[in-house]
């Protein structure tokens, strides 16, 4: 028998991970063989985080014309406009950030297998492998959550990945560790029935503390800052209460906005059921035909906060109590680390690496390194150029941690990774280590560390080239990085290859987004200049936009507006109070000669982007998937239904009949409460239920009904409900399925006429 | 046995070039149609130290010259048939490195040079082929059967490379020095 993976990994799977990846693996060869509705499978797909790449509509431009690319598939499409055998990005969600070193050995050894020997850190926490085979996708996730990783969500108009501050637990800023809520939140929501009928994709981010950037919880749908009050317990002492601070409505994107005050402290045990609430509202009120008003942000901002507030508690007054809301406190102890016991370092040793300090370490501990709450203990950050690290680099990382931490790394939304726990004296030898895997770059939180989102490389929604800029940037100032002013030395850079705001431009010092131009007749890239965002207290303001310069010109841009803060600056004033005080139109004229274009003969440098040499076109611009297929809770049902109809027939075939009967009960249990769900939000997957709601909204009000067959379908799942799995007879079984079938295909016209 | 993803690697004896010129070669290949695989795009990774470098991406298969292992190559690494035996998927890759190899150093003429007396194999599928002893007994034959026909009649050293969590790999040398016109494939 050959080998899989598959067969590998049996028992070594969360039963959960299994089926679902069982199941996506089965959606996959629906869809190739034409069963499975190419939207749906889109939306499935995403919602299982396999995204779309640029190019995988099957046309390119070349430089000189665009080119159909002739897949062996053909025109089997995987979603709108995307071939089946154009190579995808898999979105790997690593909540808060948090991984440990067997995942970053299996990253590693996927990028390899799978990808292109890269692993990506994203701005929100993720890890991407780029250029990766639909038909591989169940075998990538079997081995990662082999490991505890899940890539369900990780796309698509889904509850995306929690992120956190990566520094909770160790910083000093913070009243107490996050992560616990991050993970019990991530755990509560993920394929949670109330977050599946959402019109775009919706984010959420806790914060330890106002002041620092790390949580960034200001740009988020929903952003939790940790607080604490005191209050009276019933003995009449006084005790610390834990709670958060929480923002609504707040995102970056083409219309950004700054996230609401909803609530100055949510006590922690309402963290989940209030989450709930705002998801409900946002599935109900939320837009879902208009994509570009589709996020929470529309909605808080058509109700008004107040009014919106109102909505969500009376939401949350009518939530069904679920122990989950509160069981994870009893466990809050698990998330906190131990550091590992410290080696064994000879005291002459300890007093030769103090007095030989190795070249390049001072700037890194400068940068790099910070110390932990904790006495004795640093974070030190690993900085990844453009969030790319090499296999063997991720193998070193695991090394590193194994030797030095107690095993536990983050991502960081500066597309980094941090360790913590890393003991005073044990800083210089891990600066070797880090150097001898070239991790040693003294970028950290510098100018130097330029984040950037994919862009053109491989985003379908790319304008202009936001790695190539990032990457041209990071090599002119990693030259003269520590001759920089200290002033500039500390700014940060953030590119987006459009306006969507993935590199988070809005909330850097110096932002950049990428535009296009028409220059006599040619297509130019450009950058729009955005300048004093406020990185700090969560992102919670918005730079100014200088207007667009072409991309060639965007170094010297830097170069000018550093010069002139470094010349104009006033004692302890920051980037932001700098740009406000000489305003836009001071700036502009600074910048004033960069704006203008040479022709194409005097200098066709400026008609290519960073790092292609390509004439520059935007003809590859594609359909964004980010916000995927509006897919509704009763059309994933639906399809649900159809998959275990045919899960059903497989029993029949292998002579289960109970199992066979079982599964058709399922289908229509399923079909049932997907299309009841909307009138019924709080229903459970007890069948009872499910059959009481169904028969209230749907068949005492004849709205399932049958033009011609009037209630018969529905009559088949009252009778099969009452019969239960009691079926050992083959025919028995082979009727039920068939009246599973008439039942589905009655519940597909019924979706139809109420939608 | 078989392999599913053979990777086949040749060093370089002289390059200048930048990652400007390597971009822009992939780049022409791909409106040229240069190689017989499907071309699809270039990825430049040469911002990460032993990296990717810089890439030509197309379906099912890498082309790419890059230091990753701590000296500059070229490679081509790519999905096989899984039903074919191992010495006929190297043999593939072989070959297409080698056609590769051969288009580049025609389209740079001095400025690139390979060392043909070294290549590296290997299989990036740790299910079947995991890096270690085991792989490596069982692939020898597979290996000895490539070097042969690689460089028939010399005396070709085969020996694993690498560490035990990296994708199998094992160099086949000869003495001497060989450009890609001494090599018969």
């Amino acid at each position: 028998m050959t080998r899989t993976w598959k067969n590998e990994l049996v028992g070594k799977i969360p039963p959960d991970l299994k089926e679902e990846i069982d199941v996506f693996e089965r959606q996959i060869a629906r869809r190739k063989e034409g069963k499975l509705d190419e939207a749906v499978f889109g939306e499935t797909r995403l919602r299982r985080g396999v995204y779309g790449q640029r190019y995988d509509n099957g046309q390119r431009f070349d430089g000189v014309q665009t080119r159909q690319i002739a897949f062996p598939s053909g025109d089997i499409s995987k979603g709108a406009s995307t071939l089946w055998d154009a190579p995808g990005m898999l979105r790997i969600k690593i909540p808060y950030g948090g991984l440990n070193p067997e995942q970053l050995e299996c990253l590693a050894a996927l990028s390899e297998e799978y990808s292109d020997a890269i692993s990506h850190v994203t701005t929100r926490q993720d890890v991407q492998l780029h250029f990766i085979q639909l038909d591989d996708a169940p075998t990538l996730m079997r081995r990662l959550a082999a490991v505890g990783i899940t890539t369900r969500e990780a796309c698509g108009n889904s509850i995306r990945n929690i992120t956190a501050c990566p520094f909770a637990g160790t910083c000093k800023t913070e009243p107490f560790d996050v992560t616990a809520y991050a993970d019990a939140l991530t755990a509560y929501l993920l394929g949670h029935d109330d977050c599946q009928d959402f019109g775009r994709k919706f984010k959420i981010s806790f914060s330890g503390c106002a002041a620092e950037a790390c949580g960034l919880a200001t740009i988020h749908d929903m952003g939790f800052i940790a607080a604490t009050r005191e209050v009276q317990n019933a003995a009449g002492t006084t005790e610390t209460e834990h709670g958060f601070e929480l923002y609504v409505g707040g995102g970056l994107g083409a219309v950004p906005h700054t996230a609401k005050l909803f609530d100055a402290f949510i006590p922690r045990e309402e963290v989940l059921p209030i989450s709930l609430a705002i998801c409900r509202v946002f599935g109900r009120l939320g837009e879902k035909r208009n994509r570009a008003k589709a996020r929470l942000k529309f909605v808080v901002k058509k109700l008004g906060i107040e009014a919106f507030r109102e909505t969500v508690r009376t939401e949350r007054a009518n939530l069904r109590h679920d122990p989950r809301w509160t069981s994870f406190l009893a466990d809050l102890d698990s998330f906190t680390e131990s550091p590992k016991a410290p080696r064994l370092i000879s005291p002459a040793s300890l007093k030769r690496s103090a007095t030989n300090l190795p070249e390049g370490y001072k700037a890194f501990a400068d940068s790099n390194v910070r110390a932990q709450k904790q006495d004795g203990f640093n974070l030190v950050t690993v900085s990844l150029p453009l969030g790319d690290a090499t296999a063997d680099q991720l193998r070193a990382l695991a090394d590193i941690a194994r030797r030095y931490t107690p095993g536990t790394l983050r991502a960081t939304v500066e597309q980094n990774i941090a360790l913590r726990w890393v003991r005073d004296e044990d800083l210089l030898p891990l600066y070797r280590d880090l150097r001898a895997a070239q991790l040693a770059a003294a970028t950290a939180g510098t100018i130097v560390d330029v984040t950037a989102c994919p862009g053109t490389d491989t985003c379908k929604l790319g304008i202009a080239s936001s790695r190539g800029l990032a990457g041209e940037l990071s090599e002119r100032l990693a030259i003269k990085n520590l001759s920089l002013d200290e002033a500039v030395r500390n700014l940060r850079i953030k590119v987006s290859g459009c306006f969507n705001s993935c590199g988070q431009h809005h909330i850097a010092d110096i932002g950049f987004w990428g535009v296009s131009r028409k220059v006599s007749g040619y297509t130019v890239p450009h950058f729009q200049v955005v300048l004093g965002g406020q990185w700090t207290h969560n992102g919670q303001s918005y730079g100014l936009a200088m207007g667009a310069i072409p991309s060639r010109n965007i170094p010297a841009t830097v170069d000018r507006i550093t010069d002139l803060f470094v010349s104009e600056r006033q004692r302890g004033e920051s980037f932001q109070h700098f740009v406000q005080r000489i305003g836009k139109k001071h700036v502009r004229t600074a910048l004033e000669d960069l704006f203008a274009v040479p022709s194409h003969d005097e200098d066709p440098n400026y008609y290519s982007d960073w790092g292609d040499p390509r004439e520059y076109s935007i003809g590859d611009l594609g359909i964004g998937e980010c916000a995927g297929e509006v897919i509704s809770f009763a059309q994933f049902g639906l399809a649900a239904s159809e998959r275990k109809i045919f899960e059903a027939q497989e029993f029949l075939e292998t002579g289960d009949s109970t199992g066979a009967a079982t599964r058709a009960l399922d289908a229509m249990m399923v079909a049932a409460k997907a299309l009841t769900k909307d009138r019924a939000p709080n229903l459970s997957d007890d069948a009872d239920e499910i059959v009481a709601a169904f028969r209230h909204h749907l068949y005492d009000t004849e709205l399932f009904f049958d033009p011609y067959a009037k209630g018969k379908f529905a009559n088949y799942l009252f009778q099969a409900h009452s019969a239960g799995a009691a079926i050992t007879d083959v025919d028995a079984a082979r009727q039920r399925i068939e009246e599973a079938q008439l039942f589905i295909e009655a519940a597909h016209g019924c979706h139809g006429r109420m939608s | 046995m078989q392999i599913t993803k053979a990777t086949a690697r040749i060093y370089t004896t002289n390059s200048s070039l930048t990652p400007s010129d390597l971009r822009t070669l992939f780049h022409e290949w791909i409106q040229q149609d240069a190689l017989d695989e499907l071309l699809l795009d270039v990825a430049d990774y040469t911002h990460v130290p032993r990296g990717p470098g810089v890439l030509l991406v197309a379906h099912e298969c890498y082309v790419g010259f890059d230091d990753a292992d701590g000296r500059f190559g070229l490679s081509w690494s790519g999905r096989q048939d899984a039903l074919a035996p191992a010495a006929e998927s190297w043999r593939h890759a072989v070959s297409r490195l080698l056609v590769a190899a051969r288009t580049a150093e025609r389209r740079f003429d001095n400025e690139l040079a390979f060392d043909g007396a070294q290549l590296v194999l290997g299989c990036n599928d740790r299910l079947h082929a995991p890096h270690g002893e085991a792989s490596y007994s069982a692939l020898q034959g597979a290996l000895e059967a490539v070097a042969s026909e690689v460089y028939p009649g010399a005396d070709c050293k085969i020996e694993p490379v690498g560490e035990f969590r990296q994708c199998f790999r094992a160099r086949l040398s000869t003495t001497g020095s060989l450009g890609l016109a001494d090599l018969p494939v």
